[in-house]
Parts: structure tokens; sequence; C-alpha cells
């Protein structure tokens, strides 16, 4: 999938682990790592919305568009 | 969700009636061992052994034909005492069938395994094969339907194999269809044959048999197409399940 979610970047940036994130946007570890892994088809705008306050970020920081 | 109680009472039945189904083709296996023992038995201790004995009274089976068309009358040969009698050594008889496939039923009678051995060979191995699709068609597909609802009662509503199982389902028993009227095409050639061979003639002979289990088609196909269905199920699951 052309769409890149760089979740991994910004929790880099921010020093944040993936226990700490999780518990911060009340979403499973076992998601996370879906998310991380790029195997999500889709993401809730709340759950953008979420790692968007807790990584201090703009949805533009997390996904990102890369030609094929 | 809890699976309902008609998923659990549904799934009761498929595993009854597969582990009965297994019970009775094992007590069908041991039946000839049996029959055997008892030939065997009745020799030893002087009765009259052979067929002569097993006729009179011991255990029997029967291979059945279809036959379609119109024989010429009277069906009566002129050695044999019966109407309708092929021959009293094996008991081969041309009944008058119940259904509406064909009018007759040419109809081996096996009480022995001389009886077996008079029997032409076309004619046994399309009799046991029809058999033998049945047994197998059934239990694979109890099987597989045993299997899905074991996973509906887990909760377990849409998933790859209960859509890959729905979908065998569904070609098992289309398949069985196709065969099972495939198979008595040919028998149906087969008994002309051995009738034609025994003198008989017909009147008018049907081409072929045309199909009365129709209701086979249409289960195989509704189930193929519950199987689409369940694969579409499984197709927005995975969706559900990979949106964050």
């Amino acid at each position: 999938m052309p769409i890149v979610v760089n979740v991994d970047v910004m929790m880099a940036r921010r020093k944040m682990s993936l226990t700490e994130l999780s518990e911060k946007v009340g979403i499973t570890m076992a998601n996370l790592s879906i998310l991380k892994t790029g195997k999500a088809r889709a993401i809730r705008f709340e759950t953008l919305e979420a790692l968007c306050e807790a990584l201090d970020c703009q949805p533009g920081d997390l996904l990102e568009y890369q030609r094929e | 969700m809890k699976s309902t109680p008609l998923i659990r009472w549904i799934y009761r039945i498929f595993d009854t009636l597969f582990f009965g189904q297994i019970t009775i083709y094992c007590l069908a296996l041991c039946l000839p061992l049996i029959v055997g023992v008892a030939h065997w038995y009745e020799a030893r201790t002087g009765g009259n052994a052979g067929h002569k004995t097993t006729r009179s009274g011991g255990l029997r089976t029967a291979l059945t034909f279809p036959v379609a068309g119109h024989l010429s009358r009277p069906h009566t040969l002129p050695d044999h005492p019966r109407k309708d009698t092929l021959s009293v050594n094996p008991p081969v008889d041309i009944k008058l069938a119940e259904n509406n496939v064909a009018p007759y039923l040419l109809t081996f009678t096996i009480g022995s395994w001389q009886d077996f051995r008079t029997i032409p060979a076309a004619l046994i191995i399309l009799g046991y094969l029809r058999l033998l699709l049945y047994i197998g068609s059934l239990l694979w597909a109890n099987y597989l339907l045993r299997n899905m609802f074991r996973a509906l009662t887990y909760e377990i509503y849409f998933s790859h194999p209960i859509w890959k199982r729905c979908q065998t389902v569904g070609w098992i028993i289309t398949g069985y269809f196709f065969a099972y009227n495939l198979i008595m095409n040919l028998s149906h050639a087969a008994a002309w044959r051995y009738l034609a061979a025994k003198g008989f003639h017909e009147d008018w002979q049907q081409p072929f048999l045309w199909p009365d289990n129709w209701m086979w088609l249409w289960a195989g196909l509704t189930l193929l197409v519950f199987a689409q269905a369940f694969r579409f199920g499984t197709q927005l699951q995975q969706e559900k399940d990979l949106t964050i």
C-alpha cells in the first residue's frame, strides 16, 4: 500500500516506548504493532486524533504517501 | 456474542450423524465376515452348506438397477417358473419400481458368494460405485458440516475455513448429483445389455434416465451461494480487524 504509517519515527523522535504509547492512546499493543508494520487497512479518525495528541504531532507527520 | 442454542443443537445433530455413520459403516464392513463365519459353521455342523441354505432364511442383500422403457410381454422366459423372473439361481427379478425414474428395477438378490460371482462385473462395479459415492459424499459432507458448526459454536462466524468448508460441501453435493445421475445412466445401459443377453426384448428403450434428485442440486447450489456470502463476510471481518 502506498500509504506509510510513520508511528515508529514519531515514537523515536519523542523517545516514547510502545507500552507508553499504548497506555496513552488506549489501544492494544497488538493493534499498535499492526500500525507499525504497515498491515493496517484503515485508521479511525479517533485513533489518529489520540495518536496526534499523545505524540504531539499533526496527522501529516504520521501518514505519508509514497509512489509505488 | 454467545452462540445460539440452535447452532449448538445443529452441531450436535451433525456430530451424532457423523459418528453414527462411522459406526454403521464399520458394522456393515463386519457383516460379510459374520456371514462367512455363519456359512462355515453351517457347513461344519452338517447343514446344507452353500447358497441353498442361505436363500431359505439367511442374510441377503440386493443390487438394483433402473430399467426405463417398455419390455415386450410376456416377461416370462420358457424355463422360468415366475413371471418377470430372469433366473432362479441366482435369483434375478425384474420388479416394478415404486418411483417414477424407471418403470422396472432389475434386482439381483445376493445370498452367498456364489450368487455374487454370477453377477456381471460391470453391474457389480456400477452398483458398488453408486454405494461408495453415496457413503463417501455423505460422510465427507457431514464431517465438514460438523466442523463448520463446531466453529460457529465457538463464535467464529466469518473465517477462511468456514467459507471454504461451506464451499466444499456445496461442490460435494452438486458433484454428487451429477456423478449419481451419470452412474445411474451407465447402470441403465448395462441393465438393458444384461436383459438383451438373457433374451428379453424391449418394445421401447428410454435413451437416458431423467434425474429425480433435483433437491441435491438445489441444496448444493444454495450452499455455494451461502459460501460466497460467508466469503464476503470474511473479507468484511478482515477489514474490520485491520481497522485500528
